[in-house]
């Protein structure tokens, strides 16, 4: 065995772990059926949009406001609507707030 | 010959899947559900982490395997790039939440524990599988994708680069720079 093989031999051990692929599929179609909804808190994904957290793109402003924004929409706009709220008022918009058909709900943007 | 007969299974599967049938996307699950885990899992550092980022992926696959080209890419590609992009996500958010103080590391110790009580039956071995997987961690994110795309997911350097958007040479020198690293890290050298 020369050295790469060796190295990637032992990266592979270090890798290895029991998988159980019928688990796996039960819990992927139990989330298809809850519309693709992720059980964590759906306002958590926001650290992930590429308007905040992309490279080059993290900007104080817009983290302090959903800072600012997290406890008013978690308290008073519950499940995927609190994502809007944050990003409304992260983006300087509350009239965004006041619309359930708010152009982000079923845009993508969060799935 | 295995991995050929999966490819060609897989993009039938793809097409099923975009007509919304739930058994095609279980048996996909089942041809890369194991290699998925495996890579996303030490790519983070975390099998909980690399579990939600494989369900995540095959729930993409799920949302968009009607836009899926087998003549742009094979249908192992296609989801393991959808699988290191949410890899990337995922520590990105780590990263920021550590930011706020939260930690989310994972106990080697703990994990080896769990996950590998026949290869680790000696301490000796069991020290030395948590300092290869220290070494992993340690290397830079795109020299870790690469060397566990290679050495996990038996994917070859067209395919690398093709999941991590670059070219064959310079997936080369990712790789050269991973196994040398780990070489001096870990002492698997020569004898």
């Amino acid at each position: 065995m020369d050295n790469d093989n060796r190295i990637d031999e032992a990266v592979r051990r270090a890798s290895a772990r029991p998988v159980d692929e019928a688990l796996l599929a039960r819990n992927v179609l139990a989330r298809i059926r809850q519309d693709g909804k992720p059980t964590a808190s759906p306002w958590l994904r926001f650290f992930a949009l590429p308007e905040f957290s992309g490279p080059g793109r993290l900007a104080p402003a817009g983290f302090a406001a959903i800072l600012l924004a997290t406890p008013f929409a978690v308290a008073n706009y519950p499940g995927d609507a609190t994502e809007n709220v944050i990003y409304a008022l992260a983006l300087g918009d509350p009239a965004l707030i006041t619309a359930p058909e708010t152009p982000f709900v079923g845009s993508g943007l969060f799935e | 010959m295995e991995q050929q007969t999966n490819a060609y299974e897989a993009v039938g599967l793809m097409r099923e899947i975009a007509a919304g049938r739930e058994p095609a996307l279980v048996r996909l699950i089942a041809i890369y559900g194991r290699g998925l885990t495996l890579y996303a899992s030490r790519f983070l550092g975390s099998p909980s982490d690399g579990d939600d980022v494989v369900q995540e992926t095959f729930l993409k696959v799920w949302q968009m395997a009607g836009r899926y080209d087998p003549d742009r890419a094979a249908v192992s590609t296609w989801i393991y790039r959808i699988a290191a992009n949410l890899c990337i996500d995922r520590q990105r958010r780590g990263r920021i939440w550590r930011l706020f103080g939260r930690t989310d590391i994972t106990d080697v110790a703990d994990e080896l524990q769990d996950d590998a009580p026949e290869a680790a039956q000696t301490v000796a071995a069991r020290q030395q599988l948590a300092h290869v997987r220290r070494a992993i961690a340690a290397l830079p994110d795109r020299q870790r994708q690469a060397i566990l795309l290679t050495a996990v997911a038996g994917m070859d350097s067209r395919e690398i680069a093709a999941i991590m958007d670059t070219n064959q040479g310079a997936v080369e020198q990712l790789l050269v720079r991973a196994r040398r690293t780990l070489r001096e890290r870990t002492g698997h050298d020569d004898g």
